[in-house]
């Protein structure tokens, strides 16, 4: 598990996070959410070693992680940007990454370069964007580490592409003990494969939640009621995250399974009643706005 | 994988990287070591098949260029040891590339170490192979090199040494910056400070204080203070330079661990965020501004004030304003935010007054440097040297009379004291105009040497008045051997050879008295050497004091050089005086007697012209006294023309004649019969004589 205890980092006048509390448990896809400047890529710095937090402390399996190569054992990080040595080849980008990570599956990364079409005795520097793109993460997933740190991971690829990364993850997690972590501030992108999440927002955590409970305990409903008593006694009765009005059509985001806040509506008869699905977007702007924050401010 | 291994596989990775390094470095020691090793040993050897070199000779040349003789191998050293600290320790200014290395499960110091040693390889393996290579050229080619190991062995240690200096001087200066920009400055900054401040010291006492001896430094000397300026000159030495570094040695090594583990610990401690900063530890930034800046304006109105008497006096105003824009720009590029160019109001401040403080310390002399006078139970032994004793100018030669300690000191200490009291009287005089206050006064320019009992050498520059000088002298001339250093030829040795000589005298053109001792007059040579020394032996100082010249005598010495096999020849001028006569005697059985006078009969036509000169050697007036051609007389009354030749000396001057004083001169152009030309100037008590 990787424990995140009251961890702040400054860079000179610039607060980028303040007193970070969060758990990543072991076996679930962890995203973390933000806006571009939340401190996401910071955090996951200091998670994979390459920072020093100003105070507060960060375990992975219990072990501090600057400095500690046994702890670094089980990190590997995959940078927005990735770095290839100069003239490097898919093969001797391995063999790099071989010499740094005792775990490192060449057969593996080969098997998985041959089915993305990678060629691994052409030089990265040829190759495009999205491909250097692939290129990293199969190295970082080829380094069987317990932890994978993705900073803004599909940020790049193609929708094709970005399911088979998505693939190969969800194989990985099936396969071994495999925890990734992934930061990015596009929330469409993690919504259909972390298991939980965390919202970073100008260097703090609003929250973290697990996507399942999220999606089974918040619900939107449209109504129309006869009057406006039956209204405000739905509302009263609801834990209400959000409210409008489009005439008569009352859209409410509350809290509570599909059932509980059906019943409570039907009770008072309403003329028309509907539940429908939430996105994991719907949901944010709904638990921000509860937080007291401004939607507009968050995300891209 | 134990990290000893894997700090080996890494280091070998590293290295397999910058093969091009390795390939860099091995073009360069090839052409500097054994490519040019074979060509001149070729030439080398077919000489000594011609005779014209020694077999001695050759494996003295072929020391010297294994150590200082070869100035590629240093230059070569230099630039690669800056080449090889970038292109390992560059990474650190591109956060992806710190991110890769940093998020690695290595330790930092193990990054550090494979960095650090595949660049040590990189310049090692070719340089030791290249040097083996030359080891073995010169015992295949039979130079006759004795305990080849010991050689191979001390040979590499000074270059080395360099490699290790300036790579780990380049490493640190990489560390603590995180821009490309900043750390090529701060490299050259590290690399050259030394000098700096050692500029900064002489042009402020050249300026400030009137017996600061500076202008005796020369530039090798500065350039002693930083590694690549040492190096460079270690590159272009004869040998001198090479014995000072090698002195040296220990304090070289020091430097050299102290930096290593700067490097290692600031890297340990490096903080992955100082990536893209102008430094890596902000924490620095203020210390550094005011090292910077306080040294620029220090070395800029330095500059200024020795330059101008005017400026000198504006030189805390200047020295203000420069530190004061100095930490602007440094302040810009910390940040490169306009905005922020006065950030650090408080370092700003501390480098103005810190600046200030220093340019007072000297121009009001708070330390007394002008006038310390160490006190006599104190000084071990005294030496001086006079600048201007007419004939003996100021040269390398006459250097070496400060190398003439009297632990009898007591006629220089009277001479200092008075030196120390005219410098007290003058202090607020910019040095061109106390020189010309001086020289009116009559007074004479000498620098005197303390010798302290601790060993500390103080040099100190004073005026005194013409005839304590001449009384010290008179005492000094007592003793025969400060009187041959102070004649030129207290350092002859037995085993110097003259080789060729050339003798001036008031009717023998330069050049024609020129003569090769070889085979058939080689004992003359020694003779010469013996007969001089005799007549220095009994010469006083009063015929010396008020005679003239009558002879030159330019001779090329030689002597072994300090590896014992290699010749190395050095000129002499001496004189030739009217009392020397077992010299003169020589000179004669060689056919080339010391002509004293100039025989009217020989001479074919003789013009005279008067010309008044205020300044002995100033150009306008040459200027005026060359229109004034048709002033010219011809002397034709045999006479005339006798009077006016009696009147010429070869020297126009003796020691009592001051060449600053304003004086008429009669200027004499000769016609020899035998077609020769001669031009000499009558002046001082000869001229009144001759009226």
């Amino acid at each position: 598990m990787i424990e995140i205890q009251g961890v702040s980092k400054s860079f000179e006048e610039i607060r980028a996070l303040q007193n970070i509390h969060a758990n990543i448990k072991e076996g679930e896809i962890f995203g973390l959410i933000g806006s571009n400047g939340a401190g996401k890529s910071t955090l996951l710095r200091i998670l994979s070693g390459i920072l020093k937090q100003d105070s507060g402390t960060v375990l992975v399996d219990g072990e501090q992680v600057y400095e500690n190569v046994k702890a670094k054992e089980n990190l590997c990080f995959i940078p927005d940007t990735a770095y290839f040595l100069p003239n490097a080849t898919g093969k001797s980008m391995a063999g790099q990454y071989e010499m740094f990570y005792p775990g490192f599956d060449r057969e593996q990364f080969a098997k998985f370069a041959e089915t993305l079409k990678l060629d691994l005795d052409r030089k990265i520097n040829t190759f495009s964007k999205g491909m250097k793109k692939q290129i990293s993460m199969l190295l970082g997933i080829c380094a069987n580490t317990k932890y994978l740190l993705c900073d803004e991971t599909f940020d790049g690829l193609d929708p094709v592409m970005r399911q088979a990364m998505k693939s190969l993850f969800a194989m990985e997690i099936m396969k071994r003990d495999f925890t990734p972590v992934i930061a990015s501030h596009n929330l469409r992108e993690l919504e259909d494969i972390c298991d939980h999440v965390g919202l970073l927002h100008k260097g703090g955590i609003l929250f973290t939640r697990d996507l399942e409970d999220m999606k089974f305990n918040i619900h939107k409903i449209q109504c129309v009621f006869e009057n406006e008593i039956d209204e405000e006694n739905v509302l009263s009765r609801l834990d209400v995250m959000q409210h409008n009005h489009r005439g008569r059509l009352v859209t409410i985001v509350a809290r509570g399974t599909r059932l509980e806040i059906l019943d409570t509506v039907e009770a008072v008869k309403p003329i028309f009643a509907e539940v429908l699905p939430l996105t994991l977007e719907e949901i944010f702007i709904s638990e921000t706005e509860v937080a007291g924050y401004d939607i507009k401010e968050f995300f891209d | 994988m134990t990290s000893k291994n894997s700090l080996i596989k890494m280091t070998g990775d590293d290295l397999k990287q910058r093969m091009w390094l390795v390939a860099l470095s091995s073009l360069l020691f090839i052409m500097a070591l054994p490519g040019t090793a074979v060509m001149h040993l070729e030439n080398k050897l077919g000489w000594i098949k011609e005779g014209f070199y020694t077999q001695e000779a050759l494996k003295g040349w072929y020391i010297d260029y294994l150590t200082f003789g070869n100035r590629w191998v240093m230059m070569s050293v230099i630039a690669l040891a800056i080449i090889t600290a970038f292109s390992g320790f560059s990474y650190l200014y591109a956060a992806e590339k710190v991110d890769y290395y940093h998020s690695m499960p290595v330790k930092r110091s193990q990054l550090y170490l494979k960095t650090y040693l595949s660049g040590l390889l990189a310049f090692l393996i070719p340089y030791v192979v290249c040097h083996t290579g030359m080891i073995v050229i010169g015992s295949a080619k039979c130079v006759g090199i004795e305990a080849p190991v010991l050689l191979f062995f001390k040979t590499m240690i000074l270059p080395i040494c360099y490699y290790l200096l300036v790579y780990h001087f380049s490493i640190l200066a990489i560390v603590l910056t995180g821009r490309v920009i900043t750390g090529v400055f701060a490299t050259i900054v590290f690399l050259w400070y030394g000098t700096i401040v050692s500029n900064i010291l002489n042009m402020f006492g050249t300026a400030f204080l009137s017996t600061y001896t500076g202008d005796r430094y020369e530039f090798a000397q500065h350039m002693m203070f930083s590694p690549v300026g040492s190096g460079l000159c270690l590159s272009v030495d004869d040998g001198t330079f090479y014995e000072i570094i090698w002195k040296h040695m220990g304090i070289i090594v020091f430097a050299i661990i102290a930096l290593g583990i700067a490097a290692f610990c600031f890297y340990l401690k490096r903080p992955s965020e100082g990536t893209k900063k102008a430094l890596a530890f902000p924490g620095m930034s203020e210390g550094i501004k005011l090292v910077l800046s306080v040294s620029g304006a220090l070395l800029l109105s330095g500059s200024i004030a020795s330059s101008s008497r005017f400026l000198m006096k504006w030189c805390v105003l200047y020295a203000l304003a420069t530190v004061f824009l100095l930490c602007l720009i440094i302040e810009f590029i910390y940040h490169t935010d306009m905005k922020r160019i006065l950030h650090g109001k408080l370092t700003i401040v501390a480098s103005a007054v810190l600046t200030a403080g220093i340019v007072i310390l000297y121009q009001y002399d708070v330390f007394g440097y002008d006038s310390m006078l160490p006190d006599e139970g104190k000084i071990k032994s005294m030496s001086f040297i006079q600048s201007n004793i007419y004939p003996y100018y100021w040269d390398s030669e006459q250097n070496k009379m400060l190398d003439m300690k009297m632990e009898e000191f007591g006629a220089i200490y009277e001479l200092a004291k008075e030196g120390v009291d005219n410098a007290k009287h003058n202090r607020e005089k910019w040095k061109a105009d106390l020189e010309e206050a001086m020289a009116r006064e009559g007074k004479r320019s000498i620098i005197v040497e303390y010798t302290m009992k601790n060993g500390v050498k103080k040099n100190r520059r004073y005026f005194v008045e013409q005839k304590e000088l001449e009384d010290c002298m008179g005492t000094l001339w007592k003793n025969v051997k400060w009187r041959k250093a102070f004649l030129g030829i207290g350092n002859w040795g037995n085993d110097e050879v003259i080789r060729w000589m050339n003798m001036t005298d008031i009717c023998t053109e330069y050049g024609s008295g020129y003569m090769e001792f070889a085979t058939g007059n080689i004992d003359y040579a020694r003779k010469i050497k013996d007969a001089y020394e005799k007549d220095v032996e009994k010469s006083t100082f009063d015929t010396w004091k008020n005679a003239y010249p009558q002879a030159e005598l330019s001779l090329a010495v030689a002597s072994k050089s300090d590896n014992g096999m290699d010749e190395f020849i050095e000129n002499k001028t001496i004189f030739i005086y009217e009392d020397f006569t077992n010299t003169k005697a020589v000179l004669e059985e060689l056919g080339r007697p010391v002509h004293e006078k100039i025989d009217a009969k020989d001479v074919s036509q003789l013009y005279v012209r008067n010309v008044k000169k205020k300044e002995f050697e100033n150009s306008k007036i040459e200027a005026e006294a060359d229109e004034q051609e048709d002033a010219w007389s011809n002397i034709t009354d045999l006479s005339k023309m006798q009077k006016i030749l009696d009147a010429l000396t070869f020297g126009s001057r003796n020691m009592e004649s001051n060449t600053e004083e304003e004086q008429d001169i009669v200027e004499v152009r000769i016609w020899m019969k035998d077609g020769s030309q001669f031009q000499y100037d009558i002046c001082g008590e000869k001229l009144e004589e001759l009226k």
